[in-house]
């Protein structure tokens, strides 16, 4: 055995984790798929926002790599945490590396190359390492998911502390989507801190859940997205500890003022689309209304009365500006935005089935309501 | 119209000949287009060399419970059209389809064949989750592959994708 100048043997380290070695051997009696079959299964595979059965395909042979790789990296999912059986988030000991994810790697420049969607969880700045020089290099990443922390940014470290976050100093998205939007806490824009971030998106998306707790008198300035077509507040369907009187108009006023800055300010020259209002009306009351659509009429009623008080300082000063504005605001059901082109896109697909849902069932029971206090 | 023009002949690999309902051969685009072309020439069987009379017994059995469901359009995008429906599979369908793996990869390989594009999708469906919760070393077994990484380049894979995991 060689021997090398420090004495020891040069016999390869055997590395620490070692896969068991395979011993399935192809049978030629039995049946197989051809590529085009195994290439729709692992395509429905990638559909479902658990990846894990994705990456063990990837680990299958060097033909169900060159597959399910590119599947599996066309989005990249980032995040410390994982979810216990109560739904609570914990941290998972198996992705404290995960953050530190780089370019540099062996083969990273070509697996990052794959990334289309990108979704990025907050988390502690340890986890990133944005302490370090090195970044995240994600040229094709069209759609950008963030899961901030409510109200705080992306960072949970304290704010004075937050440099932007490595891993989206380099991030360009087109479509960007921001989750757990509280729709009194517009400024959760702002403290992102990355402003490089917004200037190639094209549309917005607030995955906004409608509660309504606390009050927030202050909204500060969202960063300036210089190329918005397209903004949509998407209500998510989920009941709220402390419900509100939605018949109170002056509540309603309320929550739809910070909208009406944005409106105002920054998106004034984007369509926006509130899609699913009627999830006020869950989280408000925990049930829905059945019949006429009494939300939304009093909603565009009262935005719009809105809009024809813009001062006339404003960039909405004569009439038809304001009329262009009303024009471009429209609301939908989650029904109607179902039917709509690429809202896979925004929304994830399982929470979408689980959305649809949730709205179905409680306008049904609505209904049944309502046909049994006529029949009283 | 007669009895006959209602239904179409179908002759499967193992020289069996079935009888069947026009609205029900139909739901595979390949038949419905061979009956076009065949135009008058009733009574003349279609060849299906590539499916067995066990198989083609099993999809008859699924064309009929569809016989009365829209087709499918013919030049539908196929990836935006299955993303914007549930990932799940129906009751009826998922009951149907519960038979051994052979059986199972029959079916889709005929499925394929025949162009029955609902009945690709319940296959592969079904293919996906059987997949779920499976070791790299099952899902060689299940489709029949032989391992030609090293251990080495095993671990490097999984180490890559370690983001991915649960």
């Amino acid at each position: 055995m060689p021997v090398t100048r420090s004495g020891k043997s040069s016999t390869p380290k055997k590395p620490k984790h070692l896969i068991k070695p395979s011993t399935y051997v192809f049978d030629p009696s039995r049946i197989t798929l051809p590529n085009e079959i195994i290439i729709r299964v692992l395509s429905i595979l990638a559909d479902d926002r658990k990846q894990k059965s994705l990456a063990k395909c990837c680990q299958v042979s060097k033909q169900f790599y060159a597959m399910s790789s590119p599947l599996l990296w066309n989005h990249l999912r980032l995040t410390p945490w994982k979810t216990d059986e109560g739904g609570k988030l914990i941290e998972d000991p198996s992705k404290y590396r995960c953050g530190a994810l780089k370019t540099q790697q062996k083969n990273g420049k070509a697996l990052k190359n794959d990334v289309n969607t990108f979704s990025l969880y907050h988390h502690s700045m340890s986890w990133c390492k944005s302490d370090t020089k090195s970044t995240l290099q994600l040229p094709n990443a069209q759609t950008l998911h963030l899961y901030p922390k409510r109200i705080t940014a992306m960072h949970s470290d304290p704010w004075y502390a937050t440099p932007p976050c490595r891993l989206l100093k380099n991030v360009q998205p087109k479509e960007l989507i921001l989750h757990n939007v509280s729709i009194v806490h517009q400024d959760l824009m702002v403290d992102i801190n990355c402003q490089k971030l917004f200037e190639t998106v094209e549309v917005l998306v607030l995955i906004t859940n409608a509660l309504y707790s606390d009050w927030h008198w202050e909204s500060p300035k969202p960063p300036w997205v210089p190329h918005l077509r397209q903004v949509y507040y998407v209500f998510e369907p989920i009941p709220n500890p402390y419900p509100y009187d939605l018949e109170e108009e002056e509540n309603l006023r309320y929550l739809i003022n910070d909208i009406m800055w944005n409106l105002k300010h920054q998106l004034r020259r984007a369509t926006v689309t509130f899609v699913n209002l009627e999830a006020l009306e869950y989280a408000s009351r925990g049930s829905l209304a059945a019949g006429e659509p009494r939300l939304k009429t009093k909603f565009e009623r009262l935005l719009f009365a809105m809009i024809d008080d813009f001062p006339s300082s404003s960039r909405f000063s004569t009439k038809e500006e304001r009329e262009e504005r009303k024009r471009t605001v429209r609301i939908i059901t989650l029904q109607e935005f179902y039917q709509e082109d690429g809202w896979w896109r925004y929304v994830d697909r399982q929470d979408m089935d689980e959305w649809v849902k949730i709205m179905q069932s409680n306008t049904q029971e609505a209904v049944e309501e309502r046909e049994q206090q006529l029949r009283h | 119209m007669s009895e006959k023009k209602q239904s179409v002949i179908l002759q499967t690999s193992d020289d069996e000949q079935f009888t069947v309902e026009k609205v029900v051969a139909e739901r595979s685009a390949m038949i419905k287009s061979m009956m076009e072309d065949l135009g008058d020439q009733e009574g003349q069987a279609i060849p299906l060399p590539n499916v067995s009379s066990s198989v083609l017994t099993k999809i008859l059995e699924y064309c009929d419970h569809h016989k009365n469901e829209p087709l499918p359009a013919p030049d539908a995008n196929d990836a935006d059209d299955s993303r914007r429906k549930t990932s799940e599979i129906g009751d009826w369908d998922a009951r149907w389809i519960q038979v051994d793996q052979e059986m199972l990869f029959e079916i889709i390989l005929a499925a394929n064949y025949l162009d029955i594009k609902p009945l690709l999708d319940v296959g592969c469906k079904t293919v996906a989750n059987m997949i779920k919760g499976k070791t790299p070393e099952e899902i060689r077994k299940l489709f029949n592959i032989t391992n030609d990484f090293t251990p080495e380049e095993e671990e490097q894979i999984r180490k890559e994708n370690e983001w991915a995991e649960e």
